[in-house]
């Protein structure tokens, strides 16, 4: 029984033509049991950073308000929002804070940084869970699905997808990986994030 | 064995007071200006600035944390107002930062007003009374929102003792200040005569001649409508002197400085 | 100072027979024919034992046997059922139909049920009424006819792949058209081998070089097989199954 299974549940980002795309099931279970449908593992960090925290349930709660106090504190301080690069920065050190006592979870973030001419540049990265950083520039995957997630990712990721075929990319990805996890699924939703907003949708998937 | 050099700053004088205390008090007397309204619909805080000059770089982006010397946002519920000594003021306003998010970690909710302002003055008393440390220099003013209590308007001073305002003034010139709110203030007041009595009152206690953006700093607490949730909004100059122009308040070129020949 | 080891729990060795030897098979069928393919990496642990070892076998001119998992199981489990087809070839003068082939490597698994073959069997071809067929084994013998599986070592990575673009599951067809049952030889070889090239992406025991096996029904022409590079024709009798083999490389790293 490992703690990283305790719970189950998946995380995936991909990157698209000046669009980010993460997704994740939405299964809560104790071992095979389910519990909830319905646990969020992916929030808001800014307007255009989410970051995902598939692992140990108690440590997604907490790990999502600990980013939250420090987010918050950073914004008013810088009087600006963070930067996708900084906030992976803040996830690795958090992690690394905890080295001989992790937290169980390895958070995945995709965010849109802006450029100086006003553009935009995807940034996606994953971490361990403590907090060895993977800057990607294809796709990252976390969760008790992960190796499923890689298989099909790398078959089915093309680079420079528009957000609607990134969206139909990411959302194949996911759900076909976790119908072949067992600690996975129960519903998924999926962020699409663009320089002018951010689209999620609930998908229909197996609830088995 | 250093005897002479052994006897705490915070001791009673033999008439029972604490002097440190009123001398912070002094320091904040010469402090720039903050003044508070609280309205049925929000909270109104003005200060004046003392540190101005055209060498001041002032091009920070600013309206997120507050980018002045007197006004700062403390959470998203509450903003905060300093009179006295700058570096003081900056730590407590990070130590009050700090106990916001303490408070939102654990509880899952926005800290209440006057949580805050407790949480503030018990430090500010413990400064008072051990460590051989001397007081912080500093008056602060709590503009807030909480579901509990609605709008409020705190004001804590150097000994760490507060007390809820419907409308208030520290810093210089406070005497004045106040007189004028208690006879203009009127219960049930909305933001925006709160926005008016508050220009009026500044205008009439600062020592500039004219409201200006340069030497004034503006925050409003309201509702969201839609959302109904607290929404603080600190000023930018911008916005400043386009509030002044909109309350006939703003400088005319009369009043414009002599042009160097 | 007291000795530090005898304050230690009792330990034990002994010889692990087995060992895994990495590794990615996959079979898919189609209407009239079945694919067969296997990369030709064998490693143990971090160490690559040769970048050619086939793991894909001809049976008979209709069955092909890929197996994966312990190298030394898996190659004399194939000499025993080739040894087994002989047998049946001399006592009823005929090759053994697909399913028979199937049912027996159950009995072989089964016979070695507590010391097994660590081995996972694919057997691809065509069955006696003609129809792709694929047959897939968990080293006991436990047994099921599938359109499509993928083994050993990506099993993991390749299997969901396979999951949307063969049963297209998670996919809903445009209106009024639906999805087909069976997807013809070219599109199959392209979704073999870029399942390959994904799973030597992503796993480190999957690469060096692929082989594909292609049986194709009785009277089946050589539509979809048409100048694909490096073919090669390992057909023995002239009953009508042919089976050809098409080798392409993989990532070396």
């Amino acid at each position: 029984m490992s703690i990283m299974e305790y719970n189950g549940g998946s995380v995936i980002a991909m990157v698209g033509k000046d669009c980010v795309a993460i997704a994740s099931d939405l299964r809560l279970g104790n071992q095979a049991l389910s519990i909830s449908s319905n646990f969020q593992k992916v929030f808001p960090v800014t307007d255009r950073i989410y970051v995902g925290l598939p692992g140990l349930g108690t440590d997604v709660t907490t790990l999502r308000e600990r980013f939250r106090y420090r987010i918050n504190m950073y914004t008013i301080k810088e009087e600006r929002e963070i930067e996708p690069e900084t906030f992976a920065h803040l996830v690795s050190s958090t992690l690394y804070e905890h080295r001989f006592g992790p937290y169980f979870i390895e958070p995945v973030i995709a965010g849109l940084s802006k450029t100086p001419s006003g553009g935009v540049k995807p940034l996606i990265a994953a971490a361990d869970l403590i907090g060895c950083l993977n800057f990607a520039k294809d796709f990252v995957v976390a969760g008790t699905a992960s190796t499923k997630l890689l298989g099909v990712a790398e078959g089915l990721w093309e680079p420079d997808l528009e957000p609607e075929d990134l969206f139909e990319t990411i959302s194949q990805t996911l759900l076909n990986s976790v119908d072949r996890d067992a600690f996975s699924g129960w519903g998924a939703v999926v962020h699409v994030i663009t320089k002018d907003s951010i689209i999620s949708r609930t998908l229909k998937g197996r609830m088995d | 064995m250093a005897r002479r050099y052994d006897s705490r700053t915070t001791i009673f004088s033999p008439e029972g007071r604490l002097y440190q205390i009123e001398y912070a008090m002094e320091a904040i007397s010469h402090a720039g200006t903050v003044l508070g309204v609280l309205a049925k619909d929000g909270v109104v805080l003005a200060a004046e600035k003392k540190v101005t000059g055209k060498l001041l770089d002032l091009s920070g982006e600013g309206g997120y944390g507050g980018s002045g010397e007197k006004i700062f946002l403390l959470n998203s519920n509450v903003i905060g107002g300093v009179a006295g000594l700058t570096s003081d003021a900056n730590s407590l306003v990070n130590y009050a930062r700090t106990a916001a998010q303490q408070h939102l970690l654990s509880y899952n909710e926005d800290i209440p007003v006057e949580l805050l302002a407790q949480r503030l003055c018990d430090m500010k008393q413990g400064y008072t009374q051990y460590g051989g440390l001397r007081p912080f220099g500093v008056s602060l003013l709590y503009a807030g929102y909480d579901p509990h209590y609605q709008f409020q308007l705190y004001h804590s001073d150097p000994s760490g003792n507060y007390s809820g305002w419907k409308a208030t003034c520290i810093g210089a010139n406070n005497g004045t200040a106040q007189s004028l709110l208690k006879q203009e203030y009127k219960d049930d007041i909305l933001v925006k005569d709160a926005i008016a009595l508050v220009l009026k009152v500044m205008s009439k206690t600062m020592d500039s001649t004219t409201l200006g953006s340069e030497k004034l700093e503006f925050a409003v607490l309201t509702l969201d409508e839609s959302t109904k949730q607290p929404k603080a909004k600190i000023y930018k100059p911008s916005e400043i002197d386009a509030l002044l122009r909109a309350e006939g308040l703003a400088k005319t070129d009369g009043d414009t400085e002599m042009k160097s020949a | 100072m007291p000795d530090m080891t005898s304050l230690a729990h009792p330990q034990q060795r002994s010889f692990n027979p087995y060992s895994e030897n990495g590794g990615t098979i996959l079979a898919i069928a189609g209407a009239d024919f079945s694919v067969i393919a296997g990369d030709t990496r064998q490693s143990e642990g971090y160490s690559i034992q040769t970048r050619y070892a086939p793991k894909v076998f001809r049976l008979t001119d209709r069955a092909v046997l890929a197996v994966n998992g312990f190298a030394a199981d898996g190659n004399m489990f194939v000499k025993k059922v080739k040894q087994r087809l002989e047998w049946y070839r001399h006592a009823h003068s005929k090759d053994m139909p697909l399913r028979a082939i199937a049912r027996l490597i159950q009995t072989m698994l089964y016979a070695r049920r507590f010391f097994p073959y660590y081995v996972y069997n694919i057997l691809g071809g065509i069955e006696e009424d003609g129809t792709g067929a694929v047959y897939s084994f968990d080293p006991v013998g436990s047994y099921e006819r599938e359109a499509c599986r993928a083994a050993g070592a990506a099993q993991s990575l390749v299997q969901p792949f396979l999951d949307n673009q063969i049963y297209f599951k998670n996919q809903t067809p445009a209106l009024g058209t639906s999805h087909p049952a069976h997807l013809p030889l070219p599109t199959v070889l392209s979704i073999v081998i870029d399942s390959f090239t994904s799973a030597t992406e992503r796993h480190i025991e999957v690469g060096d070089g692929l082989e594909m096996y292609v049986v194709l029904a009785k009277g089946r022409n050589l539509q979809g097989l048409e100048g694909v590079r490096g073919m090669q024709e390992l057909t023995v009798t002239d009953d009508g199954e042919r089976v050809f083999v098409v080798r392409r490389d993989l990532k070396k790293d």
